[in-house]
């Protein structure tokens, strides 16, 4: 099996968003998702050159889906997590977990 | 439908946004623009502007991950250690100042150092036929100098080399001096090069104003003349034509000025063409009978017949 890649830290909330998300991660909902989920307002460029790095890592699919009319007759940009990139998460996720094993108190203390 | 985006900035987007980016990047504006000004179109609009300068500033670029190329590793490294000194240098600038001033000393000193070795020990003589020029030496006997291969040369060997050699077409007798140069401002310590007869000759360069020194000069009843470095003529005599005739008080003796060689003459690889003067030897019966002191060089051109 391949050595899984290591993720930076925005990297790592755009594949959870899009994990999240499930069939309906896009640009827009993924940068809701993360806005809602860890309070960063980020911007949709920064999404959207993350999605392309991850992409082109391997670690992203995407696909182009139909025009709508809330969009101005504009197509959404659909992605989904590839093996890679799970592999990628959960290797960070347990590196997280592990490091942060015994010290709940102190860094959920408010 | 509640409004729309601000077109201006709609129009801004199109023009920045590459390609591959602007229809997804400007529906996602727009739809999220629409779910906000159901609540309220002037957040909305503010939002959408705040998202467009975000945009302008940084647009989502193609292609922003290269993976690892295949093949050319030495580059890819050579490239991303480059991109890292560059990051660090940037992050912290006495530093980079430091490594600037301490490459510049490095690249100048080997600068220094490599013009030193081209012009002493690359570069050809700019005389004429130099390779077929020899400086020539005394050997002593081992058992009286144990070690010492070369010895500086007496009078009166040389005469007897000069007499008697076969593998020269000339050989010439010259030695470094010092004079006192007086007569016109504050008194100076001048170097010289005391020259045999034939030695312009042998070097093959003549004089570039006036003459060298002729056979008879190389006496002392008329040795008492001097041959000027472009650099000693341009600094004394403000490079005047009127120089050669004059006369200069060398030690307290007048010596006629009759020649200045040309600048390419004055080369730093052979001492005796570095001075700024040159003066006749001229050797009294007495000096040229001197056998157990050793104090001059010989220069010599190989003949044709030699090899």
């Amino acid at each position: 099996m391949d050595i899984p890649h290591n993720v930076g830290d925005f990297e790592q909330l755009v594949l959870l968003g899009v994990l999240q998300l499930g069939g309906d991660a896009y640009g827009a909902a993924i940068r809701q998702e993360i806005h809602a989920r860890s309070g960063r307002d980020v911007s949709i460029n920064a999404v959207y050159t993350t999605l392309d790095r991850l992409e082109q890592k391997g670690l992203l699919s995407s696909w182009v889906g139909e025009p709508t009319a809330q969009r101005g007759g504009r197509r959404r940009k659909f992605y989904e997590v590839r093996p890679a990139g799970l592999a990628a998460i959960r290797q960070a996720y347990l590196a997280l977990r592990a490091m942060a094993n015994g010290l709940e108190r102190k860094l959920e203390a408010k | 439908m509640t409004g729309a985006p601000p077109r201006f900035a709609v129009a801004l987007l199109s023009w920045r946004l590459a390609p591959e980016w602007r229809e997804f990047v400007l529906g996602d504006l727009e739809e999220e623009f629409h779910a906000r000004a159901a609540l309220s179109i002037a957040a909305a609009r503010r939002w959408f502007w705040r998202q467009t300068i975000r945009s302008l500033a940084r647009p989502p670029r193609a292609r922003t991950y290269q993976p690892p190329a295949r093949g050319d590793a030495g580059v890819v490294t050579i490239l991303s250690d480059l991109r890292l000194a560059l990051r660090v240098l940037r992050r912290a600038p006495s530093f980079a100042v430091a490594v600037v001033a301490i490459l510049a000393l490095g690249i100048g000193a080997n600068t220094a150092i490599f013009s030193i070795v081209n012009a002493v020990l690359m570069r050809p003589l700019p005389l004429r036929d130099s390779e077929r020029l020899m400086r020539v030496f005394h050997t002593p006997p081992q058992s009286a100098f144990p070690g010492i291969k070369l010895f500086a040369v007496s009078p009166a060997n040389f005469y007897d080399w000069q007499r008697d050699a076969r593998s020269f077409e000339r050989m010439a007798i010259y030695h470094g001096n010092r004079f006192t140069l007086t007569g016109s401002s504050a008194p100076e310590s001048v170097l010289a090069t005391s020259v045999g007869d034939g030695f312009f000759d042998i070097v093959g360069t003549g004089a570039a104003l006036g003459r060298v020194f002729t056979a008879e000069e190389d006496t002392p009843a008329r040795g008492h003349v001097v041959i000027l470095s472009d650099g000693f003529w341009k600094s004394h005599f403000g490079a005047s034509r009127d120089a050669i005739g004059r006369t200069m008080m060398l030690d307290g003796e007048s010596y006629a000025i009759v020649g200045v060689m040309p600048a390419s003459f004055t080369n730093a690889s052979w001492g005796a063409t570095a001075q700024p003067l040159w003066v006749p030897n001229a050797f009294t019966d007495k000096d040229r009978a001197v056998r157990d002191n050793h104090n001059d060089a010989v220069v010599a051109r190989l003949s044709r017949a030699s090899t």
